[in-house]
Order: structure tokens, then C-alpha cells, then sequence
């Protein structure tokens, strides 16, 4: 068993610096592992970076976070990057991290992810080049996030994105924006690896629960959503059994992986 | 006879909703904005009373003739609830 607390949109500045210090005081005891789920600022400034490096920095357990698009808006990603890391945050954007807790290997694969919408009402590769770098973009992410959970050597394995792989945690927010709150392609790949918890932030007004089409369960974990510091997840070692999802129909994500 | 420029709600309400997200005093994405005949109502989640505050001014601004009404909420950082078990 190990306990995963999540949080995400905690957009900090100096005017929320100590907000969360005092229930992340008794992380140790709630949890194994914190994630954070993107949107760790408000602008993406080096400033703001330190502020999250100082609030979520010097934890009793390990803390993972990848970035979101808020933290993109000054073209600072990597300083800001820099700034976490210093500050003894692991950013994921592609990559996969392990982290062993009580007898227990936890995965961690973690990518921003991007928009494009969802099954039957999705963006195509098809068009002015401005939609296809759109759609492009998202296959990329979905590649590398598939990549990244399928070359980790885990007994459970979480999936971390800013973006929603599923419109279930969408409900609440207006139809017309759900190709800018994630892609149906994340969810696929979390689908073709034996995940047993995905997590993603963004959504502000959508809802904590969904699953992907394959039975994984998806937890947005938007701090406006689940209204307090952080929630925290109780995982198995197994993963849980589920229908395995067909890669074959359509663009799937095996005919991406030259992208990577 | 000159005609008076027309005032249209739905170019105001994109406006307001753009300055909301590109003001980089605000940076906004979730917040509603509610139009009424004599009132703006505000609502949405932010991290502090400043933010809240700030987007009431800034909206004011934009519909002087208008009661702005701000309930906006400050997202509560209290301790977690029970985990959730996923089976």
C-alpha cells in the first residue's frame, strides 16, 4: 500500500506564501509522496518559482510535479524548472521517476500534456498548419507520456498531467473550452500501460472523480475542485484489474512512438 | 442623423472575460462573470482576499454603471480529508 497526495492550480506568488505550510506540516504522516499537478504559478516567473520552491520544498516525503500552462506564459519554463529542482522538486515533462516506500516501488510518469479535445469531438491533423502543429503537439505528449510509463519498472504506477486525459473530471465546465482542457489521446496512453491512478489539475470547475475508458481512475486534482491543501490517495501494490483498450482503431498512439 | 455607436453584450462579456486572463495583474481563467440588468456578478475561486478583490476593482472599472457583485471565494487550504482507497 502506499498513501498519494495530490494537489494542482496552486498559482503561488509571494501573497500565498504560507497558505498551505501548515497542513503540509503533517504531510509525513498522511502520505508517501506528494504530486503536484501543474499551474504552480501565475505567470511562470523565476520570482514565483522560488516562492513554490519555498512552500513545497523541505518536505518529509518526496515531492514530483510537472509544470502547466500558467507556468509556460513567460517563456520561463526552464529557469523555472531550475528553480524547483534547486528547491528538491522532481519536474517531470517526459519523463518517469521511482520512488520505493515501505516494500513498495511507486512509478511516476509525468508530462504537461496539451489540449485537443475529446473522442468524436476532437481536433485532426487536418487543415492550416497552425491546427495541425496544435494537434501534433498533443500526440507528442501523449507519445512520451506513453513512453515513460511503459519503461518503468514499478509495482504501481501513477500518471501525472496538467492537462485531463478524460472529460469525466471535466463536468462543470463549459462544453465549448473541453479541447483546451485536455485530450482524449493522454487518456489512451494511460491506457496502455498498467496504470492504477491518473492525476491531473486544470479543470478548476470540473469534478474530482472520473476513469479513462480502459478503468483506470482519473482524480483532478485542481486545488479549486478538491478545496483543501492537498487529497491523498491509498493505492495497492496490484494494479486493478481492467479491460484492456485496443490500440489498433484509428490514430492510435503505437503508430506515434517514431515522434518520440 | 448620426446614430449612437450600439453597445453589444457579447463583445463586452469576451472583454471582460480576455482582460481577466491577460491583465497581468489578474491572470484569471475561472472566474464567471454573470450580467444582470443593473449588476455584475462575480463568481469563482481564487487563492487570497487580495486576488478576489483585485478582480472586483478591475470590473468595476469596466461597467461603471453597473453594482458589482463580488462572490468570489478564497479556495480553503485546510488539511486533507480521509485518503481515498482505490481498489
Amino acid at each position: 500500500m502506499i498513501r498519494v497526495a495530490a494537489v494542482g492550480d496552486v498559482h503561488m506568488d509571494v501573497d500565498v506564501l504560507g497558505r498551505y505550510r501548515p497542513s503540509l506540516e503533517q504531510l509525513g504522516e498522511r502520505a508517501d509522496v506528494l504530486l503536484l499537478a501543474g499551474d504552480l504559478t501565475r505567470h511562470g516567473t523565476v520570482n514565483e518559482a522560488e516562492c513554490v520552491a519555498r512552500e513545497f520544498g523541505d518536505l518529509p516525503v518526496p515531492v514530483v510535479a510537472v509544470l502547466g500552462n500558467h507556468d509556460y506564459h513567460s517563456d520561463q519554463q526552464r529557469e523555472v524548472t531550475k528553480v524547483l529542482a534547486a528547491g528538491g522538486i522532481s519536474v517531470l515533462e517526459g519523463e518517469g521517476i521511482t520512488i520505493s516506500c515501505r516494500d513498495v516501488k511507486l512509478g511516476v510518469a509525468g508530462i504537461k500534456g496539451f489540449g485537443g479535445g475529446f473522442a468524436g469531438r476532437c481536433a485532426s491533423m487536418f487543415g492550416e498548419q497552425e491546427i495541425k502543429d496544435f494537434v501534433r503537439t498533443t500526440e507528442k505528449a501523449a507519445t512520451r507520456l506513453q513512453a515513460a510509463l511503459l519503461s518503468l519498472d514499478a509495482d504501481v504506477l501513477v500518471a501525472l498531467t496538467h492537462y485531463a486525459p478524460v472529460p469525466d473530471t471535466l463536468l462543470g465546465e463549459p462544453l465549448e473550452i473541453y479541447p483546451f482542457l485536455g485530450s482524449y489521446l493522454l487518456g489512451q496512453a494511460i491506457d496502455s500501460a498498467p496504470t492504477s491512478l491518473a492525476v491531473h489539475g486544470h479543470a478548476h470547475a470540473g469534478v474530482e472523480r472520473g476513469v479513462t475508458p480502459g478503468g483506470v481512475r482519473v482524480r483532478n486534482v485542481a486545488h479549486p475542485v478538491i478545496r483543501q491543501a492537498y487529497s491523498v490517495y491509498q493505492l495497492e501494490a496490484a494494479p486493478p484489474a481492467r479491460t484492456p483498450v485496443s490500440q489498433g482503431a484509428g490514430r492510435g498512439i503505437d503508430s506515434l512512438s517514431h515522434d518520440v | 442623423m448620426v446614430s449612437e455607436p450600439r453597445v453589444v453584450d457579447e463583445y463586452a462579456d469576451a472583454e471582460v472575460h480576455r482582460m481577466l486572463t491577460e491583465d497581468g495583474t489578474i491572470c484569471e481563467q475561472g472566474i464567471e462573470v454573470i450580467r444582470r440588468d443593473g449588476a455584475v456578478l462575480l463568481r469563482g475561486q481564487v487563492e487570497t482576499v487580495h486576488r478576489r478583490d483585485a478582480i472586483g476593482e478591475r470590473v468595476a472599472a469596466m461597467f461603471p454603471d453597473k453594482t458589482v457583485c463580488n462572490d468570489i471565494v478564497v479556495t480553503a487550504v485546510a488539511g486533507p480529508s480521509e485518503p481515498e482507497v482505490i481498489t
